[in-house]
């Protein structure tokens, strides 16, 4: 009930000096929006990276070659090895080179008339690309490559969904005859476009790198990944997947090739982020800090200007906890207050550049929380020397300077 | 000769200020007592000292020697809390300038007493009401202290002193901002105040405000005398 009083007394004696407590209180909004930007930017990003390698159904693992000159790439009977391994899922080889696409004349849905040639990237895939690495975005016309077509090397192909619309703009092309260098292939569907970190597919033709290797002469994959089971143990299957490096590269020795967990390049990349976020974040915990200088300014001021009024309250009985506490409700409103609106300025600036940047924006009230947290301590903290210079204002010389 | 029932006690209380290297001596030895019920007044110059008595006597300040009691209470090494809490509940101060605060309406700044009492918000309306009441102004309390006069603003001022029903009304030179005839009514409600047994010891430097008290203690350089001796230093003083 007291405090009660202290806090509406505390509104109108802020409200009497709108403008000053509203450029006192920017200080606090422009600190807490950066602080919860990033910290919701950082948290949407990285949650987002954690998405797409988890839906990719376990932890990858990248095997590349590393002298060529001594192996220059992995058979078709050497990958099905690896894929035999027990735990692992799958491997999902990948190359991918430039070449020239031509779209025929007679194509009715094409949008070019004449005969177009165009250069674009061209990714041999098999069947396990499309039910991993692009199983969340899924095919928007036709079919994708499957099993039959890399045993086979048939001469289908894929188009990514930016060189669909830059090629056929809003028509299905399926069926028809796209030439690749001098081969013709069938278009077999169309792919829905990819959003996340790997996003080179849009703008690719995608064949099976059967096909690739052999009709396309892209030669044999000096890399690929092997996707590991969940319900593995990563380690086990790990050490199984170098000792079968180490047979079928016994020749290079032990620096021939590298077995790279992705979990630990995403560790990496998630440590450099949260390093740059950190020190992103710090420089908002100095503009929060320089806003809680800004709050004791406009403190001492005003309990300076109300020299008279704490004498006053001190000669009605206000005890000098009372005048304590009410000089630092006050620090605590404009900060707590500058805090909810930079909570909501920063959410809002967060939301914008999930809609920039692609990722998905969560609202994790932890942070909201914790961002209000920090302003009430930044308003007691500062709102502390101010107050206490007032409780110990003696009332004689108070009175006196009215 | 010492009276039956004495509220303020003060006997012997000196007080000096320190102001760099130069020490003021402001009260030399003042010895008087106020009975329960009395309207006493302080009457002396500007610089006499008697603002100083005031504020010791108000528990705003201590005195270097002597002693000071109110009631049966020796006010010495009080914690600054106890002498808020006595300030409080047991002296109604009135100044010259009124010093009702601004931004809140009559009756508000009549409830500031009571919010450090610690009074529930509904008796304090009820309270504040009735004093305000008391002095007249129940139809102004809504408004705020410029959109009073000064003898509504003083009167305002008295409702809050009694609000806590304190034993002792202090006044400094209550009607010094006031124009003579609304001086003489704040001085009837002082006199009205006093008949309901307050005690009121009221501060100033005018023989006609001073005149109104039953009783009038002289105090000039930091010395009480008597009216005869006060009489003739302050003539011999100005000639």
């Amino acid at each position: 009930m007291f405090f009660l009083s202290t806090i509406r007394m505390s509104f109108s004696n802020l409200r009497a000096n709108a403008m000053r407590t509203f450029l006192t209180m920017l200080g606090v909004i422009i600190g807490i929006t950066s602080i919860l930007a990033l910290l919701t930017i950082g948290q949407g990003v990285t949650d987002s990276v954690i998405d797409q390698l988890s839906g990719l159904g376990g932890n990858r693992v990248t095997v590349t070659i590393r002298n060529t000159t001594v192996k220059p790439g992995f058979t078709d009977e050497e990958l099905e090895r690896f894929a035999h391994l027990e735990g692992v899922e799958g491997v999902a080889p990948q190359l991918s080179s430039y070449h020239t696409l031509t779209l025929m004349p007679k194509l009715t849905n094409s949008k070019y008339d004449g005969v177009y040639t165009i250069s674009r990237r061209v990714m041999g895939v098999n069947d396990f690309y499309f039910s991993t690495y692009t199983k969340n975005a899924g095919m928007l016309y036709g079919r994708s490559i499957s099993t039959d077509d890399v045993t086979h090397r048939t001469n289908v192909c894929v188009l990514g969904y930016d060189l669909w619309q830059r090629l056929y703009g809003n028509y299905s092309p399926v069926g028809e005859i796209i030439k690749v260098n001098n081969t013709d292939c069938t278009i077999i569907g169309v792919m829905n476009e990819l959003v996340g970190i790997d996003v080179t597919g849009n703008n690719s033709l995608i064949v099976p790198y059967t096909t690739a290797v052999q009709t396309f002469s892209m030669g044999l994959p000096d890399s690929f990944d092997v996707v590991i089971n969940t319900a593995s143990e990563t380690d086990e299957v790990i050490a199984r997947v170098e000792n079968l490096c180490a047979t079928l590269l016994n020749s290079a020795g032990n620096n021939g090739y590298s077995v790279v967990n992705q979990e630990e390049i995403l560790d990496m990349v998630l440590t450099i982020t949260d390093l740059v976020l950190g020190m992103l974040a710090g420089i908002a915990v100095i503009a929060l800090v320089v806003g809680g200088i800004g709050i004791m300014n406009m403190m001492l001021v005003t309990v300076s200007e109300r020299t008279a009024e704490i004498g006053l309250r001190k000669a009605l009985g206000a005890r000098p906890s009372v005048i304590m506490l009410q000089f630092l409700i006050e620090a605590v409103i404009i900060s707590l207050f500058g805090g909810i609106i930079g909570v909501l300025l920063g959410l809002g600036a967060s939301y914008i550049a999930s809609l920039l940047i692609g990722y998905t924006f969560r609202f994790n009230p932890m942070t909201a929380m914790l961002a209000l947290l920090f302003s009430l301590i930044v308003g007691v903290i500062f709102g502390l020397l101010p107050a206490r210079r007032a409780a110990k204002m003696n009332p004689i010389e108070a009175l006196r300077s009215s | 000769m010492p009276a039956s029932k004495p509220v303020i006690s003060l006997t012997d209380i000196t007080k000096s200020y320190q102001m760099g290297d130069v020490h003021f001596p402001v009260l030399h030895g003042i010895t008087f007592t106020v009975d329960a019920g009395e309207f006493v007044s302080v009457l002396g110059p500007s610089g006499s000292g008697k603002s100083t008595l005031m504020n010791i006597i108000g528990c705003l300040d201590v005195p270097d020697s002597g002693t000071y009691m109110l009631g049966h209470r020796t006010v010495k090494g009080l914690p600054e809390r106890t002498m808020a809490r006595i300030r409080n509940r047991d002296i109604g101060f009135v100044f010259q300038s009124f010093q009702l605060l601004p931004r809140i309406s009559a009756i508000e700044n009549v409830m500031l007493p009571l919010i450090y009492a610690k009074v529930p918000r509904a008796q304090r309306y009820a309270r504040a009401m009735a004093e305000l009441e008391r002095v007249g102004l129940a139809d102004k309390a809504g408004n705020l202290p410029r959109q009073l006069s000064g003898g509504q603003q003083q009167r305002v001022a008295i409702a809050r002193a009694l609000v806590t029903r304190p034993r002792i009304l202090l006044a400094d030179e209550p009607t010094g901002a006031l124009d003579r005839t609304t001086g003489a009514q704040i001085m009837d409600i002082f006199q009205s105040l006093n008949k309901e047994g307050i005690t009121v010891v009221m501060i100033t430097h005018d023989h006609k405000v001073a005149s109104f008290a039953s009783r009038i203690v002289y105090i000039l350089d930091g010395k009480l005398y008597s009216k005869e001796e006060y009489e003739a230093l302050e003539l011999g003083g100005e000639g």
